[in-house]
């Protein structure tokens, strides 16, 4: 029985620091400046969105944004499903690069979207969307930033 | 500089003027009309799918429509944003006007788009199910699937789908456009989902000869049924049986 209890107390405390040692590494990877430097590819820079929220929050949009497109472009397209803040429309207008990045010259696309592309050129998936989609921010949302 | 000249003299700054104004008087007269016919397309709550109640139809008043009148293409593609590259074989025309000639001589002008057929033969060869047809009668392409196999082009009696065989320089974020898909009249969906009338039948009421009708084929009260009950209406190649969504007046 006693040594059964010592083993017990020695696993407990090899648990213990195991963990305070994950978590320590956890702390310093994400912290800014080592985040910024753990690769050899650098974190892409996002430009800032120009509404204030996101239909969901930023974790779930890093995570789902593919599916919440998909399932909404199923019901969209093929059973007439409207809901316009779900369009990929609604992500452009308020994701889209406005000011241009070289004085008096004309946003490219890539530059545009530079909020998708730079990820996803991170992460190495490709971006089929803007083959066919507008990559344009609307003429509504456009009036909007000019009040 | 001729034309320079010409706009500095005073003769016509004073027609100018005239014709200014006689397109002001014709806009406040034409407004309210306009405005009646808006409010004729019935809109579903949004978040709520097309229902199969409703079937969206069109009728075209050939006696109506002229020769010379092209108001539905111009603004069709304005609103669709298909171009053409000057090749008349495979430029993409969602609508075109075509002039059929009797043998008397006679004349008939009328524009040609998806027909929006009940028994739609693209939608039966469509290898992936990428055609398809919506609860409330609209045919349509779903280019997430077209895989560009252009069968519908030739299942199709009336010539009205494209392929798209160039890269697209510029899109319309009312309805995109990609190389490799097969497209054609949506009757502007992205409009009616909204209660709003589509860019031709607007179009044709304000600036053409009003010769087109929009509206709701299953309810016997609304304009287009009225007018189809009180004149009748016919399809083009009835013989085919396709139960098509867009009828013709004045064809024979």
């Amino acid at each position: 029985m006693i040594k059964k209890a010592r083993g017990w107390r020695w696993i407990t405390a090899a648990l213990a620091g195991t963990v305070a040692v994950a978590v320590a590494a956890t702390a310093m990877a994400w912290s800014g400046e080592e985040r910024e430097r753990s690769g050899r590819v650098p974190v892409p820079a996002l430009p800032a969105p120009q509404g204030e929220e996101c239909i969901e929050d930023a974790d779930t949009m890093r995570r789902q944004h593919m599916h919440i497109l998909d399932e909404h472009k199923r019901d969209s397209v093929r059973k007439g499903v409207r809901r316009p803040e779900r369009d990929l429309q609604a992500c452009v207008d308020c994701h889209a690069v406005r000011e241009p990045v070289i004085a008096d010259q004309p946003l490219t696309p890539r530059q545009r979207l530079a909020f998708c592309a730079n990820c996803h050129s991170y992460s190495a998936v490709s971006l089929d969307c803007f083959a066919c989609h507008s990559s344009e921010p609307g003429a509504a949302v456009n009036e909007g930033n000019d009040e | 500089m001729s034309n320079e000249q010409r706009n500095d003299s005073p003769v016509n700054a004073g027609r100018r003027r005239l014709l200014g104004g006689a397109a002001a008087l014709a806009g406040l007269t034409i407004a309210p009309g306009v405005f009646l016919v808006h409010a004729s397309v019935p809109t579903r709550p949004e978040g709520t799918p097309a229902s199969d109640q409703v079937r969206w139809g069109m009728l075209v008043d050939t006696n109506r429509c002229r020769v010379d009148c092209d108001a539905c293409v111009t603004a069709c593609r304005e609103e669709n944003g298909w171009e053409g590259h000057d090749r008349p074989e495979t430029d993409a025309k969602w609508i075109r006007k075509m002039t059929v000639t009797e043998r008397d001589g006679r004349q008939t002008s009328l524009p040609m788009m998806c027909q929006h057929c009940a028994e739609p033969p693209c939608a039966y060869v469509c290898p992936t199910g990428a055609t398809f047809r919506r609860d409330d009668g609209i045919v349509l392409v779903d280019k997430h699937l077209c895989i560009g196999c252009r069968y519908c082009m030739m299942a199709c009696p009336y010539q009205v789908r494209f392929f798209v065989h160039e890269p697209v320089a510029s899109r319309s974020p009312n309805h995109p456009r990609g190389k490799g898909t097969v497209e054609g009249c949506n009757l502007c969906v992205h409009r009616i989902d909204q209660g709003v009338l589509p860019a031709c039948v607007e179009a044709c009421g304000e600036r053409g000869q009003g010769a087109l009708i929009f509206g709701d084929l299953n309810d016997p009260r609304s304009r287009i049924s009225r007018a189809i009950a009180e004149y009748g209406a016919e399809s083009v190649r009835a013989d085919l049986e396709l139960d098509t969504g867009v009828r013709y007046q004045g064809l024979s």
